[in-house]
């Protein structure tokens, strides 16, 4: 796979988002969430690590005015991982589902913070990906692009019903385009490809 | 890669409806849990993985963003592979999209343009 390694200082966003420009922050977003997912990998089989990003996403956008650059790269991201990081201990502490040891947890998160940050997006990666989408067709072409239209704003229920198929039915032909993908993927050679299939 | 039956769609026996509603019907933000209990079969587990590995979450009454009522059916296995899908899901998202955002990222923004700046 297409890998880069190109670090971004996605601070030179922090302005603009602090006076409240939403675009600024979806060009925050697009460096920095998979590096933030990455983050809360230890967190996956205890925390629903999407819930919990979209709302440390939130609150980094609501902490962004008040937030004073410490002169070291990606500081707003720094603060992002570590209130994800606090978003999942909350929530474990108040499920008890396990005993939370603190020490090692903060070295794991602080191992995790040093070593995930922001990488820049693969133009070739795009091309191989898009040309793949294009070559879906049928109900996994429908659904793969009713979820992408809809950016994660509506349940897959309203989206099979818009679609004329049982919420089941929806979620099966999802999982065909998602294969079909990732072995269009496979055969360019993209690691994602095996990782989505 | 399309066969020729590329477009009828996934048909056959109609398999008993995931719980994905549009809230999380009282579960709590997050859903921190033990690890709920395996669903019956393959086709179960295959279903409550994709749509926990979908980037909707709903609200509870106070706006507090919910885990996936699915991702509560789902085993520590399950929910590791949901993870991982999600994060592959959102990588291809974000390079079909014109300006690189992941439904995730797409969720957020539509949340904060809806509510502004509390």
């Amino acid at each position: 796979m297409m890998e880069v390694d190109a670090m971004l200082d996605l601070d030179v966003h922090l302005q603009a988002i602090a006076e409240g420009d939403a675009a600024a922050f979806g060009r925050w977003l697009a460096g920095a969430e998979p590096s933030l997912r990455e983050s809360m990998r230890s967190f996956a089989v205890r925390v629903d690590v999407e819930a919990v990003l979209q709302e440390a996403l939130l609150r980094v956008w609501q902490v962004a005015p008040r937030h004073a650059a410490d002169g070291r790269p990606n500081s707003l991201f720094r603060v992002g991982v570590r209130i994800a990081r606090n978003l999942c201990v909350d929530e474990l502490r108040r499920a008890r589902v396990a005993p939370v040891d603190e020490e090692a947890l903060e070295r794991a998160l602080a191992a995790e913070e040093a070593g995930v940050m922001p990488a820049g997006p693969d133009p070739l990666l795009r091309r191989v990906i898009e040309a793949c989408r294009e070559k879906l067709r049928g109900k996994p072409a429908e659904v793969l692009e009713a979820r992408l239209a809809a950016g994660g704003a509506e349940p897959d229920e309203v989206l099979a019903e818009r679609l004329g198929m049982r919420a089941n039915t929806f979620l099966q032909n999802f999982t065909r385009a998602r294969k079909l993908l990732a072995e269009c993927l496979e055969r360019h050679n993209v690691d994602l490809g095996a990782e989505l299939s | 890669m399309s066969g020729p039956h590329e477009d009828d769609e996934v048909t056959g026996q109609e398999p008993p409806e995931v719980p994905g509603g549009a809230e999380g019907a009282g579960a709590p933000p997050g859903g921190a849990g033990g690890g709920g209990a395996p669903p019956e079969g393959d086709g179960d587990r295959e279903r409550l993985i994709e749509a926990a590995a979908g980037a909707f979450r709903g609200r509870d009454p106070d706006g507090n963003i919910q885990a996936h009522p699915a991702w509560y059916d789902l085993d520590e296995a399950g929910r590791a592979e949901a993870y991982e899908r999600a994060r592959a899901l959102r990588a291809v998202e974000a390079a079909l999209d014109p300006e690189g955002l992941s439904t995730t990222a797409r969720a957020v923004l539509a949340r904060i343009l809806g509510a502004g700046r509390r």
